[in-house]
C-alpha cells in the first residue's frame, strides 16, 4: 500500500544530501511537490503514479542542488560537498604514503608481484621485439609495394622457382609487368685475390636489373653488368679480400679459372631482407658456365616482377599463365602447375615448397604471441590472486575511507594507481631482465636486437606494454576491493558481499576464483612441460634412427681444385696416417641430396612405378665400408670388378622394397638407359632430414671424379681414441700439398646431421625457457598464496596443535588444497600438450611416441615444484610453537 | 526547443513581469508561464526555486510564508520598487535586442 506521507519524508531526506538545500528551500519544494501531486490527481491518477509524476517534475535534486550552490559558492572553482573534487593532492600524497607504506609494510608479497610483473614483461617485451622484426622483413625497398615474386602452385607440391625464360618473356608480353629479374643461388666456390682465397657461400646470380627493381644501394662502382665476367661485392666482402684499397676494376679468380672483374660495391644486404648474399654474378655468366638448366621445362630461378602501380593481381596471374602455355612450358601444359604471384613482404612469412630458402613461417609468429601472452597472463594472475587475498588487510582502511566521504571510483582510481605504481617499479627490473636475457635469446632466435633498439620507438610501445599489464592486472582487485561495504569492514564481518550477485559473488567469496586462477596457471605450465619433454623426445629419436658409427669419426673436406683430378694420390697420402681408418668420395654431403630422378628402370617395373623418384649416388668403391654401411645382400663395388664403372648399381633397401624386386641381386638394372646389374643391396641409411620419408637410392660409381665432383666430398674415418688436431694437420698439409689456392677446411659428419634439427632444437631450448618461466612464476604465486593462508589461520593451526594435532596434519591441511589443484592442472592439460604435440609430429616421418612415462613425469616434476614452494612454508607454520601464536588472546 | 542558456537569461524578465501584476507563490508562477507562454517556455519546475532565491537576494523581490486554507505553507513573492526599476532596464534592453534582430535579419531587396 502506498504511503504518501512516508514518500515525501524518504524524499526530503534524500534532498538532505545536497548541503545547499537548506530546510526553507526544501520545505517550499515539498509545497511544489504537494500542489503538482494534487493536480496530477485531479487527472484521475493514482496516489503512487502521482507522485512519481510529482517528483519528476520537480527535476532532479542534484540539478536543483547544484543550482542553489551556484548562489551560495564563493569561488568560480568551487565544488559542492556531495561532490568529490575534480582533484585533491593531498589525497594523491595519501594513496601515495598508503601504497608505499603497504608495500613496506608487506614487502614479501610485493617482492612477489613485482618480480612476476617484472618475468612476465620481460617475457613479452622479448616476444614482440621478435614479433615485430619478423613483421618488418623486406619494408626497406622503395618499389616494394609493386615487387611480386612469381611462385608454381604443383600437383606434387609448390615450388619457389622457376624457368628462365619466363623472366623475359613477361616483360615483352605482359603490358603490366615493367621489370624481371632472376635470381639463382650460386653453390659455393672459392674466390681468390691474389694470395688470398676463401670459400663463398652466398652468392647469387642474377640480372644486371637487380640492382634497380630492389633497394640494396650501391657504395661504388656503377654495377653494370656489360660483360659476363663481372661482380658485385658487399662492403664486408671487399673489404676481406681488398682491406682499404679500392676494389673497382681489380680481378678476383673464382674456383681457379674464371676471372672476375669488380663492377661494384653495394652496402650489406639488411639483416631484415627474406634473401641475404654477399656477391652478385651476372646470370649471363651462369649461363655461359652451363651451371643450370635454361628450358622452359627447367624450374631454376626465382623470379621477381615489378608491376606498375595500376594493375590486378588476378590480371597478371592470368597471363602469366597465357605467355607459359604460348611458350609450351611442359609443367604448364601437362597441368602439372600454375604460375602465380606472391607479394614481397608476403615472402618471408609464407616459404613455398621445400627448396625455399629458409625463411620463417606464420605459424612461429601466431606460437610465439600466444605463448608471450601465457606468461603475461600468469604474472597477472599472480597479482589478482595475491590483491584480492590481502583484500581483508585493507578492508579496514577501505571502510574508513568510505565513512569520510570517498565514493567508489576514488578507492577504484586508488587501487588502479597502486597497481600501476607495482608495474612501474617492476619496469626497470624487466628492462635489466631483458638485458641479461638479450645475448641467449639472440643466440636463440639468430636475430641482433640490443638494448639500444629499445631507446626509439620501442619504448613507447614499452610504456604501452606496462601500462596495459597495470590496468588488466589491476581492474579486478580495484573493482573487488572498492565493493567492500564500510559497516561490514568495520564491523569485521568478512568474507563481505563482492562485486555481482547471486553465483558469481558466490564463487569469489570461497576463493574459488583464486582456485581456478592457480588451476590455469599450473595448467599452463604442465603444457609447456609437456611440450618440451615431448621436443626432446623426438630429437633423442632423431639421433638414434640417424646414422652414425659407434665410435669412429668421419672428417668431411670438399673435393676443391685438384683432389679431383688426383685424388688416388691424396687418398694414399692420407691413409699413411695410423689413425685414418678409410677414405672414400661421393658426389655430395650425405645430408645433401645432389639428383633425384625417375629415370629409372628395371624387370617388371609396373606403370604406377613410373612417378617413382630416387636419389642417385655417385660413390667411389669405398664408400659403404668406410661410412660401415652394411651390404646385405650381394657385394659393394670393388676395384677386382673392371666393369664395374659402366654397369654395377648398388640399391638400398628401401628402393628394393620400393622397385617391389625379389632376389635383386644378379637382376638388370637402367639409369638413364644406361643398362647394368644391380650387384649388391646396401642396408637403408638416414641422413636427411627426417620431415620426409627415407628415400630409395641407386649408387653408381664415378667415371672421371674431376668433372663429375663440383660438389663432392672427401670422407675421412678416424679410428676412435685418436688426437684429432693431429690427424687434421696431417690431412691439412695433404691438401697444401696437393692444391694451390683453394683453403682448407673439414667438418664432422655427425655435426653436419645434427645441424639439420637445428630449428627443432631451437623449439626445444625455447619451450624448456619458457616452461621454466611459467614454473617459476607460478610457484611464486603459490609461495605468496600460502604464506598469507598460513598466517590468516595461525590462531587455528595453533590452537589445533595445542589440542594435539601433529605436524603432518597441519601439513595435510596447508598443502591438500594446492596438491589438488596441481593435479587437477594435470588433467586438463594433458590432453591439450597431447593434441598439440601430436600435430607438431605430424611434420615428421619417424614419430617419437608420446608415452605415459611423459605426463608422468611432467606432473610428477610440476607437483614435486608446487610442494617444495607450499612446504616450505607450511612446515614453518607448522612447526611453529602454539604459545607463540595464542599467547596475547 | 529553446537552449538552456537563453533560457536562464530570460527567467528574470519573465519572472520580474509576472510578479508586477500581484504577488504569488513558485508553484502558481510556473503555471502562469507556461500558460502564458502557449507551452513554449517549459522549465524544469524545481529550477525556479534558485532563481526566485537569487532575485531576493539581489533584492528585486521580497517573500513571506502564507499559510493556505487547507493548511499548505507557501512562501508567496512580490516585486520590490528595485525590482520594478530593474524591470524596466531588462525591457529596454531586451527591445533593443530585438529591433537590432529585426534589422539583421530584414529580408534584403530582390529575396524572400
Amino acid at each position: 500500500m502506498f504511503d504518501l506521507k512516508k514518500a515525501v519524508s524518504d524524499w526530503k531526506r534524500s534532498l538532505r544530501k545536497y548541503e545547499s538545500l537548506e530546510d526553507g528551500a526544501i520545505a517550499e519544494l515539498e509545497s511544489h511537490l504537494l500542489d503538482e501531486f494534487d493536480r496530477q490527481k485531479g487527472k484521475g491518477l493514482s496516489d503512487e503514479e502521482a507522485f512519481t509524476k510529482a517528483v519528476a517534475a520537480v527535476g532532479r535534486p542534484e540539478e536543483v542542488g547544484g543550482e542553489y550552490f551556484k548562489d551560495s559558492r564563493r569561488s568560480a572553482l568551487a565544488v559542492p560537498s556531495w561532490k568529490r573534487s575534480r582533484f585533491s593532492p593531498a589525497l594523491l600524497l595519501n594513496f601515495l604514503k598508503v601504497a608505499l607504506r603497504t608495500f613496506r609494510r608487506q614487502a614479501g608479497y610485493s617482492l612477489i608481484n613485482v618480480l612476476g610483473l617484472a618475468i612476465g614483461m620481460a617475457c613479452s617485451l622479448l616476444i614482440v621485439l621478435w614479433v615485430r622484426d619478423e613483421l618488418d622483413f623486406d619494408r626497406f625497398h622503395r618499389n616494394g609495394k609493386d615487387i611480386y615474386r612469381v611462385i608454381a602452385l604443383g600437383k606434387q607440391g609448390n615450388d619457389c622457382n622457376s624457368p628462365a625464360p619466363l623472366a623475359p618473356a613477361v616483360v615483352a608480353e605482359i603490358p603490366e609487368v615493367i621489370a624481371a629479374v632472376r635470381i639463382g643461388n650460386v653453390p659455393r666456390v672459392v674466390l681468390q685475390y691474389e694470395k688470398q682465397a676463401f670459400y663463398e657461400d652466398n652468392g647469387i646470380a642474377a640480372d644486371p636489373t637487380v640492382f634497380r627493381m630492389f633497394s640494396f644501394p650501391l657504395l661504388r662502382g656503377d654495377g653494370s653488368f656489360d660483360a659476363p665476367d663481372r661482380i658485385v661485392l658487399s662492403a664486408s666482402l671487399a673489404r676481406k679480400y681488398f682491406g682499404n684499397d679500392d676494389p673497382i676494376g681489380k680481378t678476383l679468380l673464382a674456383e681457379g679459372r674464371v676471372p672476375l672483374k669488380v663492377a661494384g660495391v653495394m652496402a650489406d644486404v639488411p639483416r631484415q631482407s627474406h634473401f641475404r648474399f654477399d656477391y652478385v654474378i651476372p646470370l649471363k655468366l651462369a649461363e655461359a658456365l652451363d651451371m643450370w638448366g635454361m628450358q622452359w621445362g627447367d624450374f631454376n630461378f626465382r623470379t621477381y616482377i615489378q608491376a606498375r602501380p595500376q594493375r590486378s593481381e588476378a590480371e597478371i596471374i592470368r597471363k602469366l599463365n597465357q605467355v607459359a602455355l604460348a611458350h609450351r612450358c611442359p609443367q604448364v601444359i601437362h597441368k602439372m602447375a600454375v604460375f602465380s604471384i606472391q607479394r614481397l613482404r608476403d615472402i618471408y612469412l609464407h616459404p613455398i615448397g621445400p627448396y625455399d630458402i629458409p625463411l620463417s613461417s606464420k605459424t612461429y609468429v601466431y606460437f610465439f604471441s600466444f605463448i608471450a601472452l601465457l606468461i603475461a597472463l600468469i604474472a597477472g594472475i599472480n597479482f589478482i590472486n595475491l590483491s584480492t587475498a590481502r583484500a581483508e588487510k585493507r578492508a579496514k582502511e577501505i571502510g574508513l575511507r568510505k565513512v569520510i566521504g570517498a565514493d567508489r571510483s576514488q578507492i577504484v582510481a586508488q587501487f588502479f594507481g597502486e597497481s600501476l605504481l607495482i608495474t612501474l617499479l617492476s619496469l626497470p627490473l624487466a628492462l635489466a631482465m631483458v638485458g641479461i636475457a638479450l645475448p641467449h635469446f639472440n643466440e636463440l632466435t639468430g636475430k641482433e636486437f640490443s638494448l639500444r633498439l629499445l631507446s626509439s620507438d620501442l619504448a613507447v610501445s614499452l610504456a604501452g606494454i606496462a601500462s596495459l599489464v597495470g590496468l588488466l592486472a589491476g581492474v579486478f582487485p580495484a573493482l573487488y576491493l572498492s565493493a567492500i561495504q564500510p559497516a561490514q569492514a568495520v564491523r569485521g564481518t568478512l568474507p563481505f558481499r563482492l562485486i555481482g550477485k547471486g553465483q558469481a559473488a558466490g564463487w569469489v567469496k570461497h576463493g574459488a576464483l583464486r582456485r581456478i586462477l592457480v588451476t590455469l596457471q599450473f595448467t599452463i605450465a604442465i603444457t609447456l612441460i609437456v611440450a618440451t619433454l615431448a621436443v626432446g623426445g623426438q630429437l633423442r629419436l632423431i639421433q638414434e634412427k640417424s646414422w652414425r658409427l659407434d665410435r669412429d669419426q668421419i672428417l668431411t673436406v670438399p673435393i676443391k681444385e685438384n683432389i679431383g683430378r688426383q685424388y688416388d694420390l691424396f687418398r694414399g697420402e692420407l691413409l699413411k696416417h695410423p689413425a685414418i681408418a678409410n677414405v672414400a668420395a661421393k658426389d655430395c654431403l650425405p645430408t645433401e641430396v645432389e639428383n633425384n630422378t625417375t629415370g629409372v628402370s628395371w624387370e617388371g617395373k609396373t606403370e604406377d612405378q613410373n612417378t617413382l623418384v630416387m636419389e642417385t649416388i655417385r660413390v667411389d668403391e669405398n664408400y659403404f665400408s668406410t661410412m660401415g654401411m652394411e651390404i646385405v645382400a650381394g657385394r659393394g663395388f670393388s676395384k677386382a670388378f673392371p666393369g664395374d664403372k659402366e654397369t654395377a648399381y648398388v640399391l638400398n633397401e628401401q628402393a628394393v622394397s620400393k622397385a617391389g624386386l625379389q632376389d635383386a641381386v644378379g637382376k638388370p638394372f637402367a639409369l638413364y638407359r644406361q643398362r647394368g646389374t644391380i650387384v649388391g643391396i646396401v642396408q637403408n641409411a638416414i641422413f636427411q632430414t627426417m620431415r620426409q620419408e627415407l628415400r630409395p637410392q641407386v649408387f653408381h660409381l664415378f667415371r672421371d671424379m674431376a668433372t663429375e665432383s663440383f660438389k663432392g666430398v672427401a670422407l675421412i674415418r678416424i679410428k676412435a681414441g685418436q688426437r684429432l688436431a693431429a690427424v687434421i694437420d696431417h690431412v691439412r698439409g695433404v691438401w697444401h700439398g696437393i692444391n694451390a689456392y683453394a683453403p682448407f677446411e673439414f667438418h664432422f659428419l655427425d655435426q653436419q646431421i645434427d645441424a639439420q634439427y637445428g630449428s627443432e632444437r631451437r623449439l626445444g631450448k625455447l619451450f624448456a625457457a619458457f616452461a621454466l618461466l611459467a614454473i617459476l612464476i607460478s610457484c611464486l604465486g603459490l609461495l605468496g598464496l600460502v604464506a598469507f593462508t598460513a598466517e590468516q589461520r595461525t590462531k587455528e593451526i595453533g590452537i589445533r596443535k595445542a589440542l594435539g594435532a601433529s605436524v603432518p596434519r597441519i601439513l595435510n591441511l596447508l598443502c591438500r588444497e594446492y596438491l589438488l589443484l596441481v593435479i587437477l592442472a594435470n588433467g586438463i592439460a594433458w590432453p591439450i600438450a597431447t593434441i598439440a604435440m601430436r600435430r607438431w609430429l605430424q611434420g615428421f616421418v619417424y614419430r617419437a611416441s608420446i608415452g605415459a612415462e611423459l605426463f608422468l613425469l611432467s606432473g610428477l616434476s610440476a607437483m614435486a615444484i608446487a610442494l617444495l614452494t607450499v612446504g616450505f612454508q607450511a612446515i614453518r607454520a607448522a612447526r611453529a610453537n602454539p604459545v607463540d601464536s595464542l599467547r596475547y588472546e | 526547443m529553446i537552449p538552456k542558456a537563453l533560457m536562464a537569461a530570460s527567467t528574470k524578465p519573465i519572472i520580474l513581469t509576472i510578479l508586477k501584476s500581484g504577488e504569488d507563490y513558485g508553484y502558481n508562477i510556473i503555471q502562469r508561464v507556461k500558460e502564458m507562454s502557449g507551452g513554449t517556455l517549459d522549465w524544469s519546475d524545481g529550477m525556479l526555486y534558485p532563481v526566485l532565491q537569487r532575485l531576493e537576494k539581489e533584492n528585486l523581490i521580497a517573500s513571506q510564508w502564507i499559510v493556505s486554507e487547507e493548511g499548505r505553507h507557501r512562501k508567496y513573492y512580490k516585486i520590490t520598487k528595485a525590482g520594478r526599476e530593474a524591470l524596466v532596464r531588462e525591457m529596454a534592453q531586451w527591445q533593443s535586442m530585438i529591433k537590432a534582430l529585426n534589422l539583421i535579419w530584414k529580408p534584403l531587396p530582390g529575396t524572400e
